[in-house]
């Protein structure tokens, strides 16, 4: 097991050198000149030249690439934000922590939520709760986070007054933003919980387990859920690596600075360095987020577990043979 | 076991109310302003950017300042004398502090100038001020030199890029400079949350009105929605930069008041003049003709703001208040395209960026002009292509506006319709008149303020006659504010007069 991590660690180095050189290109590539941007429309032509070669704008594809690559590898250096003058680095941790706290709060809403209304709408289907749980879900996946925000902030916190408005200031701040992100995505998980319950419960081993006298409550949960849960866990990862990469509605919605907004202002304004460094995090967060999921695949089924394991002997004998 | 789960329950109760106690408290000596962006650096030759200016506006002061008519008012230098048209002498304040306890002295104004002399955000603010051979004469006396005479410089000095810092802070920040301002304004730095707010203290030892309110908060909060929300429950103050859709509501409620007053901007459909068929005056002259400017007036920018009534803003002085407003009228204007070659019309492109108002210009004079037989398309860039696209003279007709930072005529028009500043320069449409490049000339080399104002008046008069852009609106400023505060008000340059400000 642990080897098939290391080496799936190792896996993302190369990962992350195509993002590095995707991502590089792209921005080189897009029209709309970062020094141009910075001084704006109207800055006379001399002034954008002083600028391009400050920031190295000048200095031909390749040179910059390269020059990028290694500061990246051999010193860690994400280079400076265009716009702030400041690391590129401070910047993206100093908002990383508020977006890691909002995708956490979210997804936890999200799966406590959506797996147990899943499991009540599969195991009592076509009941009223069923339909009123498939519809409510509907809505949730329908519903444009933007809106459902707004009209939270309008009702809890213009009508009702019970909560802030915007900010990240104490826990009280991240009641709105975190229950209409996470309401949001428990729809998804809703579904895929009650559509993947609902094949497993047909299962023969699930009769037999009937068969035997088990509790009903048994039977669900020990024996259903848990396989049931593969392609739920897939979802849920997905879309915390999703989250990682900021929420850039709910972050405009509620004043939260967190990655998100940042990333998509900072495309806007040009600032290739921290677009560069963003994606790059978010790549690296989705790799490990990724990862994660895959290791707790093999907690779940034995089968999957022995396969890391298969995988680990045949390279074992491949390094073997190459001795 | 019970009584201590007790206890805690009472100690968090206390801590709970002791927490929203004090909430109350500190709310009365604070003000919380929002804007739509947060700061992106500090330091003041970095930048021009608007929400990094209100926060520079209240740490940083300038060697000039503007007064309430926009005439050129004493800041950092007490007193001015115009030697000839390349020397001025500025008397500097005695007894003023940094916010580090430095004393401002005549060798801050030069290590300021010479980072002004470096930085490529202020190359058309510092214009031709010569900086190698402006000096310092002693702590109270700086002599500034020019290379060439530049009518207007006393108002650039007015300018955010034009900060005086202190130059033991700003050498000791060293690559920090921007998270670490060290100004003499009324407000000091105290901290950054990157990306979400800024805090300031009051400056006991301020040069002039000292501020009665003791902290001063910039939340950046980017949804206009949410900043309305936010002053409306009191969550915050002041709110900066407010959609004209959401006026009506605000001016209804009590708990706010709503401060507009016309801002030195103005926005404008630009015609290409480098390319054909825009090179034709009449052609220019028929479209301009054939747009409904009250009903894009009413519409688009909901009676917000005023028409424009001349090539640059009337807050702006010298503008010329005695031009005849243009003539709506479909007949004359397909008379007119007839007469410059198109009797049967022509097809041409309006192109945009993301800008929801300049979106919907182009759509209804996409509407107007096909009544004369003109067959609009519209195209929507993304900013950055579309800034590189206007400037390298790509498109046919854009919408844009332009900005008189400085409150005067020269930064109004020199840029926009000088033929010495096509393209990057901020001539963006191409528009070339030898008359008008000769007035601006005289108006930016003369001192003698009559001489400027005689030419930007006949400047003006020719640059409406010849149509270079369909001149459509002057938008206002428009903020926000907590109906308890005391004492609002705005400078020329459009920051607020925080130190005013009490409850």
């Amino acid at each position: 097991m642990i080897r098939y991590i290391g080496k799936r660690l190792l896996m993302m180095v190369p990962v992350l050198l195509g993002v590095i050189v995707i991502v590089f290109t792209i921005m080189y590539l897009t029209p709309g000149d970062p020094a141009r941007m910075m001084l704006g429309a109207g800055a006379p032509a001399s002034a954008v030249e002083e600028l391009r070669e400050t920031l190295g704008l000048n200095d031909s594809y390749f040179v910059q690439l390269l020059r990028y690559i290694k500061n990246v590898v051999f010193r860690f250096d994400l280079g400076q934000s265009y716009a702030s003058n400041k690391p590129v680095i401070n910047e993206i941790l100093e908002r990383f922590p508020k977006t890691i706290l909002l995708a956490t709060l979210s997804v936890t809403i999200s799966v406590i939520v959506g797996i147990s209304m899943g499991i009540i709408s599969a195991t009592k289907q076509y009941s009223i709760f069923d339909k009123i749980a498939t519809s409510i879900a509907l809505l949730g996946v329908s519903m444009p986070t933007f809106w459902a925000g707004l009209m939270a902030v309008i009702i809890f916190s213009v009508h009702l007054r019970w909560l802030p408005a915007s900010g990240s200031y104490g826990w009280e701040y991240w009641i709105l933003p975190s229950l209409t992100l996470g309401l949001s995505s428990s729809a998804t998980i809703m579904r895929m919980t009650r559509s993947s319950l609902l094949e497993v419960i047909r299962q023969d081993y699930i009769r037999t387990a009937r068969a035997k006298g088990q509790n009903e409550r048994v039977v669900i949960i020990y024996h259903a859920l848990k396989n049931a849960m593969i392609p739920v866990i897939t979802v849920i990862g997905m879309r915390f690596g999703a989250l990682l990469g900021g929420s850039v509605l709910i972050e405009s919605v509620f004043a939260i600075s967190g990655l998100g907004k940042f990333i998509i202002d900072s495309i806007s304004m040009r600032d290739n360095p921290v677009v560069q460094g963003g994606v790059l995090l978010l790549a690296l967060s989705f790799s490990i987020c990724n990862l994660l999921v895959d290791i707790l695949y093999g907690f779940l089924d034995p089968r999957i577990k022995s396969q890391y394991s298969i995988s680990r002997k045949r390279g074992w004998r491949r390094n073997a043979q190459a001795q | 076991m019970k009584s201590l789960k007790n206890m805690w329950a009472v100690v968090l109760v206390l801590v709970t109310i002791l927490a929203l106690g004090s909430g109350v408290v500190a709310a009365k000596d604070t003000i919380i302003i929002a804007q739509g962006a947060d700061a992106k650096t500090l330091d003041p030759y970095n930048t021009t950017d608007a929400p990094a200016g209100r926060v520079m506006s209240v740490i940083f002061d300038t060697l000039l300042t503007r007064d309430d008519d926009g005439n050129v008012a004493p800041g950092l230098a007490e007193s001015w004398e115009i030697v000839d048209d390349t020397t001025y002498i500025f008397h500097l304040r005695k007894g003023v502090k940094f916010h580090n306890g430095e004393e401002f002295k005549a060798s801050d104004v030069a290590f300021s100038f010479a980072q002004i002399a470096k930085s490529p955000h202020a190359v058309s603010v510092r214009a031709t001020i010569d900086f190698e051979n402006s000096r310092v004469i002693d702590d109270y006396t700086f002599e500034m030199k020019m290379t060439e005479p530049f009518g207007p410089i006393l108002n650039h000095l007015g300018h955010q890029v034009m900060s005086i810092v202190n130059e033991k802070a700003y050498t000791e920040a060293g690559e920090a400079v921007g998270q670490n301002p060290v100004g003499t304004g009324p407000y000091k730095f105290v901290s950054w949350a990157t990306g979400d707010r800024i805090d300031l203290v009051a400056n006991e030892e301020y040069w002039g009105t000292k501020p009665s309110i003791k902290n001063l908060v910039y939340r950046n909060i980017p949804e206009s929605a949410s900043r309305t929300i936010e002053v409306e429950t009191g969550g915050i103050d002041i709110s900066i930069d407010i959609q004209p859709s959401e006026l009506k509501r605000l001016e209804a409620n009590k708990n706010v008041k709503v401060f507009r007053r016309e801002a030195s901007t103005i926005s404008f459909l630009g015609f290409n003049a480098s390319k054909a068929p825009f090179d034709n005056p009449k052609v220019r002259q028929a479209i301009n003709m054939a747009i409904n400017r009250d009903a894009i007036y009413n519409v688009v920018f909901q009676r917000v703001g005023t028409m424009a009534t001349a090539p640059m803003s009337r807050v702006v002085w010298a503008y010329n208040d005695a031009l005849v407003p243009y003539e709506y009228n479909i007949e004359k204007a397909k008379a007119l395209l007839a007469e410059a070659g198109f009797p049967n019309g022509l097809e041409l492109t309006i192109s945009c960026d993301q800008n929801q108002e300049r979106l919907d210009t182009a759509e209804m004079a996409q509407a107007m002009l096909s009544q004369i037989g003109i067959k609009v398309n519209i195209e929507t860039l993304e900013r950055g292509a579309y800034i590189d696209k206007v400037i390298g003279g790509e498109l046919e007709m854009f919408g844009l506006g332009w900005a008189s930072d400085t409150g005067d005529p020269d930064y109004a028009l020199f840029a926009l319709f000088h033929s010495s500043m096509h393209g990057a320069g901020g001539n963006m449409g191409f528009y070339t008149n030898e008359k008008v490049d000769e007035l601006l000339e005289i108006g930016r080399s003369s001192t003698d303020a009559e001489v400027r104002r005689n030419a930007y008046l006949e400047a003006q008069a020719l640059i409406w006659e010849d149509v270079p852009y369909i001149f459509l609106h002057c938008p206002e400023n428009v903020v926000v504010y907590n109906a308890k505060i005391q004492g609002f008000g705005v400078y020329d340059d459009g920051q607020l007069k925080v130190e005013n400000f009490h409850f």
